[in-house]
């Protein structure tokens, strides 16, 4: 992740934790922009864009024949069909809207943790600043800006609610020129300190969304699994789309510690003497099972699941996500 | 279990805490560590906490173990009555020291006779064996054992015997022996055997050639060794004062008489006696400077009087100390001598006789008692105080100002008289007793001398000599004659005796003062032998090693009445009887000379409490008034009452004998030790070598370090196995790091158009 922040977009200037261009290097541009972002599923659209829209009609993308009924209007009979085959067969296009994409990002104390060491230059949070290190909170949010600026580029609609045990900050959607720096301004202003509730904030991010969307959620997941998947489920049931995106720092997924110390909980977990050597593999099978429990989760309900570390660049684990996404959408084409 | 070095066992025993503590502190000084993923550690811990504190308690112990068992290693235990493992040796040193006044004399290389002493038993020491357990008794008087039972622990040892030093009091060998004798009794019924080493230089003070040793032979199941250092050959040396010999020790300060004369006596010892000068110095309480007197030793001379006159002209105090002493030599300890002189105003003569109400009758029907006033009072001006007592109303106040008493009507006494009499006698008073001139049969002697127990008792029935009985024509000398002892022989020649009433045939008359022409005495004195009870009556058995009464009685065989002896009017009336008290309230005095090592009765009455030393160190008194504890050092002492006031003060001195350099034999030496057992001598050089030489090491402390060993080894295994690192997870086993997979790395690669052969930077971890 340290390039992230180490080439500053030319002309930039000011402070540079404010600075939207401290989120995208160059080199997390350059690997995104071979990519589009489609949402998987269709989506409504009130604007023109790259994505299909359920609503077909006079769009230009064909999409299927079907036989003519009585009523049908004419001209969209398909004259080469009847030519050949002497049968009366409708012509359906599908309209392309633009896409709606809403992060979620969790700004829970557990999001403040981080190992990597800050160094000038880098942008940051009001986390990192505390702290001094490149936290899971920075990280989450220079995802978030990355995907936000490549949704911008396609003219898709995107907003972002920053939660912990609530909403904490939202900006809504918009696909406007400006967007882009409010969702930077308040993501560098909001406060990493209070637990977390999946569910409440679920909750609230449904009661604002009515049309179809695609939702990003950011977080480390430490959360019970089953108020993950309950989260998930409600999603799914409201046909959203949702891409899980799990930060990690480094020393979570390795747990180096050699010395015996009393670890504290972030979120008031409470105190524990241990010898970390003698606890590192149940700790490793524990959080192991946890993410593959989150994995299983989405992907039962057909969502896509990305674990990001926070000691390494955004660029290819989001390449790899779009890439794949494409695939997806290909294949969904080609059936 | 026993450690030789019990020291180090201890260390080990304590070193246990260390561990904790580190374990503790290390606890305590941690900083705690903010987790972020603390539902998974939560977790993690709750499945595995009980192995984790089992396997830190099993780490705590092996560590704890570990030092435990290094230090009883290194502390080389001794396993005894267990009949697995044998201890290393099983030998009882016991090191018997000479450190009387004479290991005090600094031979020809500036170290002591004790210092070699030390130095030999040291290295005897420091090479036994590990089993071998050392004992450790002085021979200085009272012999005392240091170390019994023996014991192990070496350092211990050597500790005791730096911390020797040289006493005052006289080397008794014979004593310590025979109490080397039963603890190497104790020894042997332990199963061990004894070995005896003896230390000492033999020379005249340390080693009594004539007093034999006790037997060395312990009990037939013991196996005991007896090795003693060889005598010394090398002569030094050594003058010592032998005494202070004042003419009376109870001096009169106003009366010319002659007794402030005080001889000093010197004597040298050590084999060679060359030709030196010695200063000798006599200091006195308010006797201001007395000129130090010079002896010029003539080759050979061994002894040496010095004369000092001294002047007692108005002194307030009773009690004047006098300290003699001599230029530093060889043996320190005998080159001052101390005494006490009495300083009377009066004398006080209690004379229990019946009183004459002033009725004087014709000269040859005066009495005993009034011959005698008139010979104690010749003069107006005489220091003599005559009070008079009756006899059958005798009573404790009548006697207890009074310094000497005379009873001629010893018949008229009755039992309660008597024990006033031998309570006064029990504390330093002088009675003098006579026949009384009437009747022939004399019961009251029954009365005398069982109240008196003296070692002499008078017939019942008077003897008359038909023709008279003339005086020895040579008088012993006694002490109590000494001032006129040149003129005694023709001051006796007149005497004629027709009536005695002698001392019984199996009397001792050892102490006679003058004897008749038949050889009996005269005048005899004595001591009591054995003390009264508590009640005043007399112990119902005797006791063999009671104290002598301090003070002295008297008897004169005659009654100075002429019908029994010409005695009252000759010219030895009255020096006689002078003589008698004053010379023998003296000797009463001079009889309380005490010895350092010495444990005396002091016989100073109820009132005396304790015993104030130069030092000002305190030695109680019992009940009988024996010290609880033997004189440590010589010098003025004092009695003192309940309330810590002084009563008087007594002198206290080394006994001259013990500071004798004078070498001995070895011949004898050795022929005076092999009475009392197989003894022989061993080479000073080579004492390491005496005992055999062995070397056995402590097959427990072998043990135990190999058990050390090997929980070094479990320790360091255990400690890697808990501590995981043997087993170490590499998360990307779990899939927890980021491009584990090389599916999605190439799915990445392929997205890039990028070939991960030529760029393989491009291969950034992603997640499948």
């Amino acid at each position: 992740m340290p390039e992230l922040a180490k080439t500053p977009a030319p002309g930039s200037s000011g402070n540079p934790g404010n600075r939207a261009e401290n989120y995208l290097a160059p080199e997390t541009l350059a690997q995104l922009a071979p990519f589009e972002l489609r949402a998987k599923m269709i989506v409504e659209g009130v604007m023109s864009g790259m994505h299909r829209s359920p609503y077909q009609g006079m769009a230009v993308e064909f999409a299927q024949h079907r036989q003519y009924v009585a009523g049908d209007d004419l001209k969209h009979l398909d004259w080469k069909v009847y030519g050949r085959s002497d049968k009366l067969y409708i012509k359906q296009y599908q309209q392309e809207t633009n896409l709606d994409v809403i992060m979620l990002i969790d700004a829970s104390a557990s999001m403040s943790y981080g190992t990597l060491g800050v160094k000038k230059g880098w942008g940051g949070t009001s986390a990192s600043k505390r702290k001094n290190a490149w936290t899971k909170f920075d990280h989450a949010t220079a995802v978030a800006v990355a995907v936000a600026y490549l949704c911008l580029q396609q003219q898709d609609r995107v907003g972002v609610a920053v939660f912990a045990d609530e909403i904490r900050a939202m900006v809504k959607r918009s696909s406007s020129r400006g967007q882009w720096k409010s969702i930077v301004n308040t993501l560098n202003v909001q406060p990493v300190d209070a637990k977390t509730n999946l569910a409440k904030v679920t909750d609230q991010a449904l009661g604002k969304v009515h049309n179809r969307a695609l939702f990003v959620i950011i977080s480390d997941f430490f959360e019970d699994i089953e108020a993950v998947r309950q989260s998930l489920a409600r999603f799914r049931h409201r046909r959203h789309d949702v891409i899980l995106l799990q930060v990690l720092d480094r020393q979570e997924l390795q747990f180096e510690f050699t010395q015996p110390a009393p670890f504290e909980g972030m979120e008031d977990e409470g105190r524990l003497k241990i010898d970390p050597r003698a606890l590192r593999r149940a700790y490793l099978e524990a959080i192991s099972s946890h993410m593959d429990a989150i994995a299983k989760a989405a992907l039962s309900f057909g969502f896509d699941y990305l674990r990001l570390n926070t000691h390494e660049s955004v660029g290819p684990a989001l390449s790899y996500l779009l890439a794949r996404r494409n695939a997806q959408v290909k294949r969904s084409k080609i059936g | 279990m026993t450690f030789i070095t019990a020291g180090l066992a201890i260390a080990g025993l304590a070193a246990v805490a260390i561990p904790i503590l580190i374990h503790l502190l290390a606890r305590q000084r941690r900083k705690p560590i903010e987790w972020a993923a603390m539902r998974f550690l939560m977790e993690a811990f709750r499945r595995h906490k009980r192995r984790i504190q089992l396997e830190q308690v099993i780490l705590l112990a092996v560590r704890c173990l570990i030092l435990l068992l290094l230090g009883f290693a290194l502390a080389r235990p001794i396993l005894e009555g267990v009949g697995l493992i044998k201890p290393g040796g099983s030998r009882s040193i016991f090191l018997v020291i000479d450190d009387g006044m004479a290991s005090s004399l600094e031979g020809p290389d500036g170290k002591t006779a004790l210092q070699r002493h030390v130095e030999q038993a040291t290295e005897l020491v420091t090479n036994l064996a590990p089993g071998d357990a050392v004992g450790i008794i002085t021979a200085a008087r009272p012999a005392k054992a240091l170390l019994a039972p023996p014991s192990s622990d070496r350092a211990a040892v050597v500790d005791i015997l730096q911390s020797l030093e040289s006493k005052q009091s006289p080397t008794d060998l014979p004593g310590a022996v025979a109490y080397v004798r039963g603890v190497v009794d104790d020894s042997a019924e332990a199963g061990r055997s004894a070995h005896i080493y003896l230390f000492s230089d033999f020379r005249a003070g340390s080693a009594a050639l004539d007093a034999p040793l006790p037997s060395t032979q312990p009990k037939e199941t013991a196996e005991a060794t007896m090795v003693a250092s060889p005598p010394a050959v090398e002569s030094v040396s050594n003058v010592q004062i032998v005494s202070i010999e004042p003419v009376r020790t109870m001096v009169l300060p106003g009366v010319s008489d002659g007794s402030g004369q005080v001889t000093v006596r010197l004597k040298r010892t050590g084999g060679q006696l060359p030709a030196e000068i010695t200063t000798v110095k006599l200091v006195g309480e308010g006797l201001g400077a007395i000129a130090p007197q010079v002896v010029q030793w003539q080759p050979g001379q061994a002894e040496a009087d010095v004369e000092f006159m001294l002047h007692f002209a108005n002194f307030s105090q009773n009690q004047v100390g006098l300290t003699a002493s001599i230029d530093n030599d060889a043996l320190p300890a005998d080159n001052q001598r101390f005494t006490m002189l009495d300083l009377r105003n009066q004398i006080r003569v209690l004379l229990v006789d019946r009183r004459s109400f002033g009725f004087e009758r014709s000269l040859d029907r005066l009495t005993a008692g009034q011959w005698i006033r008139r010979a104690l009072e010749p003069l107006e001006s005489s220091p003599i105080q005559i009070v008079e007592a009756e006899p059958a109303a005798l009573d404790l106040a009548d006697v207890r100002t009074a310094d000497v008493v005379i009873a001629p009507r010893a018949d008229l006494l009755d039992d309660s008289g008597w024990t006033i009499l031998r309570q006064f006698v029990d504390q330093g008073g002088l009675l003098i007793v006579m026949p009384p001139g009437e009747g022939n049969v004399h019961q009251w002697t029954e009365r005398m001398a069982t109240h008196l127990s003296l070692p002499w008792r008078p017939v019942l029935e008077v003897v008359d000599h038909a023709g008279g009985l003339t005086l020895a024509q040579e008088q012993p000398g006694a002490e109590i004659m000494r001032l006129i002892s040149s003129d005694l022989n023709d001051l006796a020649r007149p005497i004629v005796v027709q009536r005695t009433l002698p001392l019984a045939s199996d009397s001792d008359t050892g102490d006679s003062v003058i004897l008749l022409a038949d050889g009996s005495p005269m005048l005899v004195v004595g001591s009591p032998q054995r003390p009264t009870g508590p009640s005043g009556e007399q112990n119902a058995e005797p006791q063999a090693s009671a104290p002598a009464a301090r003070g002295l009685v008297a008897y004169l065989t005659v009654a100075p009445e002429l019908e029994w002896t010409n005695l009252p009017t000759q010219p030895l009336m009255v020096p006689l009887f002078h003589e008698l008290i004053r010379q023998g309230l003296s000797v009463i005095s001079a009889s309380q000379r005490l010895t350092v090592g010495d444990q005396p009765n002091l016989g100073a009455g109820p009132a005396a409490r304790d015993l104030s030393g130069p030092d000002s160190a305190k030695i109680a008194l019992d009940q009988a008034g024996r010290l609880q504890q033997p004189l440590g050092r010589a010098g003025v002492y004092e009695l003192l009452d309940q309330s810590g006031q002084p009563l008087r003060k007594l002198a206290v001195n080394v006994d001259p004998a013990a500071g004798s350099s004078d070498l001995q034999s070895p011949a004898a030496v050795v022929s005076w030790l092999e009475r009392s057992g197989p003894w022989s001598t061993f080479d000073p050089r080579r004492i390491a070598e005496s005992l055999g030489g062995q070397q056995m090491g402590s097959p427990i402390a072998g043990i135990l370090l190999i058990i050390v060993l090997a929980l070094v080894i479990l320790e360091t295994l255990l400690a890697r196995w808990f501590s995981h690192a043997d087993r170490r997870l590499d998360a990307a086993d779990l899939h927890l790091e980021f491009g584990s997979s090389r599916k999605a790395r190439l799915a990445v690669l392929q997205a890039h158009a990028i070939s991960p052969r030529t760029n393989p930077d491009a291969g950034a971890r992603v997640s499948t």
